[in-house]
């Protein structure tokens, strides 16, 4: 498991928020498959050097979502969502993203047309990295 | 807490070994000049008799004493001020052990310390001078005492360093609190009659800066909170210091304030003629009267005449007393060299002692040695007077050598002797009868008047002789007025014939008859008879000096008086007024901030006793708290009490300013 | 037993001389938390700490540490309490094995290999003295020195004071090292945002003597809000609002910080009829500066006075 994760405390979004952000992008990018095991609390506090309140309330929240379940005994792993997040709040957080993506690009110059390639370019050369298991 | 001690240890040993080094210089210079001394008195340059003997000697007492304030005062200090940062403070105090243990080691290591600085010393020089042939003078082990008293004095001071250190003082003076109790002891330490006595005071004085540095110890400096014992012994310790002050300042004020010619004396004297005259001092205003009150004018010029125009008669005196104690404290106090012996005469490389026990006893200048003694040795059996010591003579005192009369004249209680220091000898001049006792006795020295060389005077129980330089009875009175009233005699030879006698009272009965017991005098012919005698009229009292009066009236009722002189205590009804005054001012402090009835109660009591000095203590330690304007009642009350002195209410939570953020937090597993 | 708050204070209070350094502060700890407190300098938390651990006398009110009276704290509990100091003063001529000798005789729990494991972390000289130390290796000397006795609550009076960013983040993981324990406690004041925000449970802070501020660190953040409102023109006037901590203007936009923004004070902010209005999220820092700082309208220091280009 190559988990990275970084937290900066002098940004404006909570320690907790940005453990659970950073896993479930790594999850999202398949960094993180189901199955895999995270480090315990206590592990992931002493590497971030964070109160282990903070990451024990990320990992609830992450539990709550559904993407990681912890086994007593075992340690905290990865599970195939059981809940899906609704659509419009996927809609709600991909929108940011479109925004800066799209203002960018037409920043720098591209146009609509170029942006759309480079964009479907990028989707399949993820889903051939990925392989069928997306 | 042996961690602790050992910390000290290692934290203060440098000033320890600092005190050492420069105490053993101290009294190494001492001991080097000691030989050049002895050499001085062979040239007939000499000292008094306590040079001879360190131990006693006053001016190396007074270093002593003063090193070892100085050293026990800043070993105590440094000790506090070691832990000065707060948080040094705080890692010192904040551990699993009791204050009263770390204050422990730290006054066990002071003390060990303090001891290894001063003590040492001060026990080689008193170790080498018990060893013959260190110093050419008696030695006895209660020589010791005076440096063991100095030596324990320092302790005090040690704890006056302690308190020093540790009390967060506001203003600069009041740190020094400790140190008036410190200097007192010492000061009474010199004038001290017995040992006892000063290690009582020792440990009076000590015990109470002890106390009064454990408080503020237990409070980390601070007034408040201490336990009510620390508490009491500092106010005490305070007020003592302040008291020291006082009375240095007025005495000095007063003193440069009124004129200097206060001082005022009167007495009487004798001319050569046999004339009774009266001397009357004020400052520099002398005037010359005769017993009746009429001025007396010289004869050939018709002026007023000065004292020193007079020629004195030529005279003996002798007493019945002892060694002539007139009462002053020095000779009396323990640290006198005349408690041990005097300084009698040089001959042959010998110094003769007459030790205060009545025996000449001989040293030799270059070995240093004892080298001889010379006692009458008779007993006294069945009606004869004791004949196995000498009385001592009226010159016997913290004096000289002298030189000048090799020849000397002592006397046992039964026979009168004469010295012969060349041959060793005594050489019996006159034995009393059967019942009678020689009680006091002088030699002439040598007289202006050829009559009178050689003579000895000796008081009996019964008479007056006066004996010629070969012991024959030249003349001979009966002792009347007699001692123990008039234990004093003074014998006149009269020109160009006769003599005169003055009898004077003893001080203490004299002041206790009322004054009735007056000075008298008789003229005596030259076969013996009794021409005329006389009383002296009682001279008016001496008027005390303005500055000492003030002080007195503003002395602590408290204060024991009768450790004054009778013409002190004129003002002393007047010292109730101050002590008044600061009881009112206290109450009224105490009332606007709100002490407990007890503590006004404690307060009037301790101002009534103390007077000002108490009451100056008592605005030097106390913490006063601050005030704020009540929310009830709007008057200010003081802000250490929950609720208010005057209305009654509480104090008002902090305003609110609507930004608070208070959420509970819950107990987390 | 362990329900029982480990500080608890009640109507503390303390002058020094006229001035008031801690009013009326109520304060309770629970067991087992990291505990911030936080406040300007000279606000009073030193005093607090002193009080606590029976330093200091208060002028009125308590406090009480692990259920004993701080003025009356007993050896038994002094030995469960560890206190680490912002100058980390200990006695110059000693070594570092020397104070950990020193210190060892007298806690009866002390741990070796915790006082050696700070020391090896911190790279320290058994040999070394003490006044040769830098501040931040003297700081792990102080931190070895209070870890080893394994107190059950730690108080630390601004540990970071003056320490490098290697001393400062070891001391952090010092503290997260103690929490491995549930019933150890860490009650700790500090400057450094950043070490707060990933170490604390909790946050106190005091205002010039006032508590003003007890709750999770989270909803400090959550109850600090800053809204940013842009105007066509100059920004109007501001209007009293509930909460209100700072304004800052500038040419078309108003950005204001308050205390828990609700719809009331939505609605008196859309009166000023703004172009646009916008919650902007803050950093702990922000929210602490804004907090703390001067209410009323704010700008940058010597903003009015004229550069010359």
């Amino acid at each position: 498991m190559d988990l990275i994760i970084n937290i900066n405390p002098g940004s404006s979004v909570p320690i907790y928020k940005q453990i659970t952000e950073q896993v479930r992008l790594a999850a999202a990018t398949g960094k993180l498959q189901v199955t895999d095991q995270l480090p315990s609390v206590r592990a992931l506090a002493e590497s971030l050097v964070v109160n282990p309140n903070t990451v024990a309330r990320a990992y609830a929240d992450l539990a709550r979502e559904g993407l990681i379940e912890t086994r007593p005994g075992r340690g905290v792993f990865v599970i195939h969502k059981r809940k899906v997040l609704a659509r419009e709040e996927g809609r709600r957080r991909i929108e940011p993203l479109m925004n800066t993506l799209i203002s960018e690009g037409l920043a720098m110059n591209f146009t609509p047309d170029e942006l759309k390639e480079a964009f479907e370019k990028k989707l399949s050369q993820w889903k051939n990295e990925k392989g069928p298991k997306q | 807490m042996k961690k602790l001690i050992l910390k000290e240890l290692r934290e203060q040993y440098k000033i320890a070994l600092i005190g050492l080094a420069i105490l053993t210089v101290m009294l190494s210079l001492e001991f080097a000049g000691y030989g050049s001394h002895l050499r001085q008195v062979m040239s007939m340059a000499q000292g008094p008799s306590e040079s001879f003997q360190p131990l006693l000697k006053h001016a190396l007492l007074v270093q002593v004493s003063i090193f070892c304030a100085v050293f026990g005062m800043l070993l105590g200090w440094l000790q506090i001020r070691a832990e000065k940062h707060p948080d040094l403070w705080a890692f010192l105090v904040h551990r699993p052990i009791s204050r009263n243990i770390i204050l422990r080691s730290k006054v066990v290591s002071g003390f060990v310390l303090y001891a290894a600085g001063a003590g040492l010393p001060l026990f080689g020089i008193i170790l080498v001078v018990s060893i013959p042939g260190n110093v050419a003078a008696p030695f006895t082990w209660a020589m010791a005492l005076p440096l063991i008293s100095i030596f324990l004095v320092g302790m005090v001071y040690y704890f006056a360093g302690l308190l020093t250190g540790v009390r967060k003082a506001r203003w600069f003076a009041s740190r020094g609190v400790g140190l008036g109790l410190g200097v007192l002891a010492n000061i009474f330490l010199f004038v001290m009659p017995e040992f006892w006595h000063a290690l009582l005071i020792i440990v009076v004085t000590g015990s109470l800066l002890a106390l009064a540095a454990w408080g503020s110890f237990q409070t980390g400096g601070y007034y408040r909170d201490q336990p009510i014992a620390g508490k009491v012994a500092l106010i005490v310790t305070s007020s003592v210091s302040v008291l020291v002050i006082l009375g240095l300042t007025t005495t000095f004020v007063v003193n440069l304030a009124l004129s200097r010619g206060e001082y005022t004396t009167s007495y009487y004297q004798l001319t050569k003629e046999g004339n009774i005259i009266r001397i009357f001092r004020q400052g520099f205003d002398e005037e010359v009267v005769d017993i009746n009150g009429q001025t007396v004018l010289d004869e050939k010029s018709g002026q007023k005449i000065k004292q020193q125009d007079l020629q004195q008669p030529q005279q003996l005196w002798a007493t019945t007393k002892g060694n002539g104690q007139r009462g002053s404290y020095q000779q009396q106090s323990f640290f006198n060299i005349t408690r041990f012996f005097s300084a009698w005469r040089v001959k042959d490389q010998a110094l003769w002692y007459l030790t205060a026990d009545g025996r000449l006893v001989a040293y030799d200048v270059i070995t240093r040695r004892f080298a001889g003694i010379l006692a009458p040795s008779g007993g006294g059996d069945g009606g004869m007077a004791n004949d196995s010591r000498f009385l001592l003579p009226p010159e016997y005192g913290p004096g000289y050598f002298n030189n000048h009369q090799t020849r000397g004249v002592l006397a046992s209680a039964r026979t009168a002797y004469l010295v012969d220091l060349e041959k060793r000898q005594l050489k019996p001049l006159f034995t009393v009868t059967n019942g009678d006792a020689i009680q006091g006795f002088a030699g002439a020295r040598s007289a202006r008047l050829e009559a009178a060389n050689g003579s000895v005077l000796l008081l009996t129980r019964t008479s007056i002789r006066l004996l010629d330089v070969e012991g024959r009875t030249k003349l001979h009175l009966p002792y009347v007025p007699s001692s123990p009233e008039y234990p004093m005699v003074n014998f006149f030879w009269l020109e160009p014939a006769g003599f005169a006698v003055r009898f004077d009272p003893d001080h203490l009965l004299s002041e206790k008859s009322g004054g009735k017991l007056l000075s008298h005098v008789k003229w005596v012919n030259p076969d013996g008879s009794i021409r005329k005698a006389q009383d002296l009229p009682k001279l008016p009292e001496l008027i005390q000096k303005n500055a000492d009066r003030f002080f007195v009236s503003l002395l602590p009722p408290i204060f024991p008086l009768w450790s004054l002189n009778e013409s002190y205590r004129v003002w002393s009804g007047f010292r109730i007024v101050p002590a008044i005054l600061c009881a009112g001012i206290g109450w009224w402090l105490g009332r606007r901030n709100n002490f407990t009835l007890k503590a006004q109660i404690g307060w009037g009591v301790f101002h009534l006793l103390f007077g000002l000095p108490g009451f100056l203590a008592f605005l030097a330690v106390q913490e006063w708290p601050p005030r704020e304007s009540c929310p009830g009642c709007n008057k200010l009350r003081v802000i250490d009490r929950e609720s208010c002195e005057h209305c009654g209410a509480n104090f008002a939570p902090p305003e609110k300013t609507g930004t608070e953020i208070f959420e509970p937090l819950t107990y987390q597993s | 037993m362990s329900d029982q708050p480990v500080i608890r204070t009640r109507g503390l209070t303390r002058y020094f001389g006229a001035r008031c350094v801690v009013r009326d502060l109520n304060l309770e700890v629970p067991r087992g938390c990291v505990f911030a407190f936080v406040g300007r300098n000279g606000s009073g938390k030193s005093t607090t700490i002193r009080m606590l651990l029976g330093l200091l006398r208060p002028d009125r009110g308590q406090a009480s540490v692990l259920g004993c009276d701080s003025r009356q704290l007993t050896p038994e509990i002094r030995a469960r309490i560890g206190y680490l100091t912002e100058e980390h003063q200990l006695y110059g001529w000693m070594t570092v094995r020397e104070a950990g000798e020193f210190q060892a005789a007298f806690f009866p729990r002390w741990d070796e290999k915790i006082f050696r494991g700070v020391i090896g972390h911190f790279g320290l000289k058994p040999e070394a003295r003490v006044k040769h130390l830098s501040r931040g290796m003297r700081a792990g000397l102080c931190l070895a020195l209070t870890l080893a006795p394994d107190p059950e609550l730690l108080i630390l009076d601004d540990p970071a004071l003056g320490l490098d960013p290697v001393a400062r983040r070891s001391l952090v993981e010092s503290m997260i090292y103690l929490t491995r324990r549930s019933d150890r406690t860490i009650f700790f004041s500090s400057h450094h945002l950043g070490d707060v925000e990933r170490v604390a449970d909790y946050l106190a802070v005091l205002d010039y003597s006032v508590l003003r501020v007890c709750c999770p660190l989270e909803s400090f953040r959550d109850n600090v809000q800053e809204v940013q409102l842009r105007f066509a023109g100059a920004p109007p006037p501001l209007p009293a609002i509930p909460g209100f901590l700072q304004a800052i203007r500038s040419e078309n936009q108003l950005r204001v910080t308050c205390v828990h923004y609700n719809g009331e004070t939505e609605k008196v902010l859309r009166y000023l009829s703004p172009v646009s209005l916008e919650l902007v999220p803050l950093s702990l820092e922000d929210a602490f500066i804004s907090y703390l700082g001067e209410r009323g309208e704010k700008s940058f220091i010597l903003s009015d006075t004229e550069v010359s280009s």
